[in-house]
C-alpha cells in the first residue's frame, strides 16, 4: 500500500475542532476536546458509550450543536447548525439506520433528494443510472445493478450504497457511525477494502467502531475517549493493542510489565 | 484479503441483472392485476348478454370516471402513508357551493364550476394545514373533515338540493356533459386526462419521486433534505382539488347540488386504490394499478347487475375482492416467509412417507 502506516501527526489538516464542549443536564459529554483531519486520513474513534465519540461525530455531522468550543474548516470558522448545512462544507454522515428507501433502487437512493432533471421537469434516470454506476465500480463494491431494490440487497451492500451516496455528493469528510456493527465477517471484511478505497482517493474518513481488527487495519490514527475526554491521539504504529485495550479500560498506558 | 474480492460481479449479464432489479412484489403484482382485469372483462363480454355493446362500456366508463379522479391523488396518499377519508363530504360540500353559487349568486356556471373547484383547493389547503403544520393524524383530521364539510354541506343547502340552470347558453354543460368521438363520454376524458398526468408525475417528476421517498422512508427523505411535509400538504391540496373537480362536472351534468351527493364514496375510492395494489404499508404504488383496480370494481358492479345477480349481494362480492387482493398482497410482501412455511410443510410429508432408515 502507497499510503504511509505512519502518517504521525496530521501534517496538513483542514478541520480544526477547538475545546469543544457539549452537556446533557448533568451530564458531561464532551468536556472540551480538540480534534484535528487531514485529507486521505482515516481516523478510528475509540471509546467506552459514554465516552463522547458518538456526541463529537453528531456535532461535525450537524445533528448537534456544540455548547463551547469552535469548529473550523480551511482556517475559516463554521456553524453547523443542520446536517445539510454540514454537507454544503462537504461533511457527509452515513448514519447506522443508513437512511435508504428500502423500496426503491439503488441509483434513486443515491440521488434521494438531489434528483437531476432534465427540460426542468422530467427525472434524468438515465443520468442517475449512469453516474451512479461510475461511484460504485470506482469504489469496487460488488453490487449486481443500480436498478437493485434496496429491500434485495446484503446489510454490506446496503453500506456500500450509503458510503457511494456520501461519496457521489462529492464529500470531503466522511463520517461512519459503526459501519460493521450490524454486519458479518465477510461483509466487515468488505468496509473495511471500501475505507481503504476511499483512503486512496484522497478522501478523509472517521470511523466510530468497537472493533480492535477493523481499527487497527485500517486506521492511520486512532482517538481514545474517555468519560467527554480525549486520552489518546496516536498514530496507529504508536499504538500497540494491548495498550488501546488499557486506554479503553483504565484511560491510561499500562506499560511495558503487560 | 485483496482488493480483487469486492470487485463489481461483471459476469453476470446486464440481462439477467435488469431482471433480478425488476421489484417482483410491484411488478408481480401488476401483471396479476392485468390478468384479473382482462379476465373479467372477457368472462363478462362472453357470460352477460349486452356487456359488450359500446352504450355498456361508455356508461361504465361515466360511472368510473369520478372515482378514477379522485382516486389518483388518493394514490399519491396511499403511497405517502397518508389518508383522505373526507373526500365523499368535500365533494358534497363542492357540489352544494357550486349550486350556491349558480343560484343564490347568479353566476355563470363557468364561473359556478370555478367556485367548486376552489371550495376544494380551499378545504385541502385545510386538511394539509391541520394535518403538516399542527400535526393530526391523517385519519383523525379528514374523520373530523368527514363530518364537518358533509354537516356544511347539509346546513348551507338547508337539507334540499339546489337547483340551477346553466344560464350561460353555449355553457359549461358541453364540455361536462357531452360526449366525443362518437359517443365516448366527457367525463371518461377528463377522467383519462387526469390519470395520464397523474401517472406522469408520479413515475417522472421529483415530485413523484419524492412522495415515494416520503412513504418509504420518511426519517431518511428528510435526511437527504426532502420538505416530507411540504409533499404531503401539497397531496391534501390535491385531494380537495380533484373533489372540486368532480363536483364541477357533476353539477355541468345534473345542474343541481344535492348535499348527499357522495355519501360513502371515500370507502369506494379507498377500495378501488388497494385493489389496485398500493403498498398499504407506504413507499410503493402506481397509477396504472388505481386505473385497474377502478375498472376491476367498475366491471364487477356492472357485469353482476347484467348477470342477473341481485344489487343485495353485489356490496359483498366488492368486499371479498378487496379481502382477495389484500391477502394476497401480504402474501406478496412476506413471500420469503411463506415460501420456507410451505417448503418446511412439504419436507414434513416426505418425511413422513419416506422416514429415515
Amino acid at each position: 500500500m502507497s499510503v504511509s502506516s505512519s502518517s504521525g501527526p496530521a501534517r496538513d489538516p483542514f478541520l480544526v475542532v477547538r475545546g469543544l464542549k457539549k452537556s446533557f443536564g448533568h451530564v458531561t459529554a464532551l468536556a472540551g476536546v480538540d480534534f484535528e483531519l487531514s485529507a486521505g486520513e482515516v481516523v478510528a474513534l475509540c471509546g467506552d458509550n459514554g465516552a463522547g465519540k458518538s456526541t463529537l461525530v453528531s456535532m461535525l455531522a450537524g445533528v448537534q450543536e456544540p455548547d463551547d468550543g469552535t469548529i473550523e474548516i480551511d482556517g475559516r470558522r463554521v456553524f453547523l447548525t443542520s446536517p445539510l448545512r454540514a454537507q454544503e462544507f462537504g461533511i457527509a454522515t452515513v448514519f447506522q439506520s443508513l437512511a435508504l428507501i428500502e423500496q426503491r433502487d439503488v441509483a434513486s437512493n443515491m440521488f434521494l433528494g438531489q434528483e437531476p432533471v432534465r427540460y426542468g421537469l422530467v427525472v434524468d434516470r438515465r443520468r442517475m443510472r449512469r453516474e451512479a454506476t461510475d461511484v460504485i465500480a470506482r469504489l469496487r463494491v460488488g453490487l449486481p445493478s443500480v436498478r437493485t431494490v434496496v429491500r434485495d440487497l446484503s446489510g454490506g451492500q446496503r453500506q456500500a450504497v450509503a458510503v457511494a451516496r456520501a461519496v457521489l455528493r462529492g464529500s470531503r469528510i466522511l463520517l461512519l457511525d459503526e459501519p460493521t456493527a450490524a454486519l458479518g465477517v465477510r461483509e466487515s471484511r468488505r468496509v473495511v477494502e471500501l475505507i481503504k478505497e476511499l483512503r486512496a482517493e484522497g478522501q478523509a474518513v472517521v470511523v466510530i467502531s468497537h472493533n480492535m481488527e477493523d481499527v487497527f487495519e485500517v486506521a492511520d490514527r486512532i482517538v481514545v475517549f474517555r468519560l467527554g475526554r480525549k486520552v489518546a491521539d496516536e498514530s496507529r504504529a504508536d499504538l500497540a493493542r494491548d495498550d488501546l485495550v488499557s486506554l479503553l479500560v483504565h484511560g491510561r498506558r499500562t506499560g511495558a510489565e503487560a | 484479503m485483496s482488493a480483487d474480492a469486492i470487485a463489481p460481479q461483471r459476469s453476470r449479464s446486464e440481462l439477467g441483472a435488469r431482471l433480478r432489479a425488476l421489484n417482483l412484489a410491484t411488478v408481480g403484482r401488476q401483471v396479476a392485476l392485468t390478468v384479473v382485469a382482462v379476465g373479467l372483462f372477457t368472462y363478462f363480454s362472453i357470460a352477460a348478454p349486452h356487456f359488450l355493446s359500446s352504450a355498456n362500456i361508455f356508461d361504465m366508463a361515466r360511472v368510473s370516471a369520478f372515482l378514477l379522479i379522485v382516486a389518483v391523488p388518493m394514490t399519491y396518499l396511499f403511497i405517502a402513508l397518508q389518508l383522505d377519508l373526507s373526500i365523499g363530504s368535500v365533494y358534497g360540500f363542492c357540489a352544494v357551493m357550486m349550486g350556491v353559487a349558480a343560484s343564490s349568486w347568479h353566476a355563470n356556471l363557468w364561473v359556478a364550476a370555478l367556485v367548486a373547484v376552489a371550495f376544494g383547493i380551499a378545504v385541502g389547503t385545510v386538511n394539509g394545514f391541520v394535518t403538516q403544520v399542527i400535526g393530526v393524524p391523517a385519519f383523525i383530521a379528514t374523520l373530523a373533515g368527514f363530518s364537518l364539510f358533509r354537516g356544511l354541506a347539509i346546513g348551507v343547502a338547508g337539507g334540499n338540493p339546489i337547483s340551477y340552470t346553466d344560464a350561460s347558453g353555449r355553457g359549461f354543460s358541453s364540455i361536462a356533459n357531452g360526449t366525443i368521438l362518437g359517443g365516448v363520454p366527457d367525463q371518461a376524458i377528463w377522467a383519462l386526462a387526469v390519470c395520464l398526468l397523474g401517472g406522469f408525475v408520479l413515475r417522472f417528476t421529483r415530485f413523484g419521486a419524492h412522495i415515494f421517498a416520503t412513504g418509504g422512508n420518511e426519517t431518511a427523505a428528510m435526511a437527504t433534505g426532502i420538505k416530507t411535509r411540504r409533499v404531503k400538504f401539497a397531496l391534501f391540496v390535491l385531494s380537495g382539488a380533484s373533489c372540486g373537480l368532480i363536483a364541477a362536472l357533476q353539477g355541468g351534468w345534473l345542474l343541481q347540488g344535492d348535499p348527499s351527493t357522495g355519501s360513502g364514496f371515500e370507502l369506494q375510492v379507498i377500495a378501488a386504490v388497494i385493489v389496485g395494489g398500493v403498498a398499504i404499508t407506504g413507499g410503493n404504488g402506481s397509477i396504472y394499478g388505481t386505473l385497474l383496480g377502478v375498472s376491476i370494481i367498475g366491471m364487477l358492479s356492472n357485469g353482476l347487475v347484467l348477470l342477473g345477480v341481485q344489487a343485495n349481494w353485489q356490496q359483498f362480492y366488492v368486499g371479498l375482492l378487496i379481502a382477495i387482493v389484500a391477502a394476497a398482497e401480504v402474501g406478496l410482501n412476506r413471500r420469503d416467509e411463506v415460501r420456507r412455511l410451505f417448503r418446511r410443510f412439504w419436507r414434513s410429508r416426505s418425511a413422513k412417507s419416506h422416514p429415515p432408515v
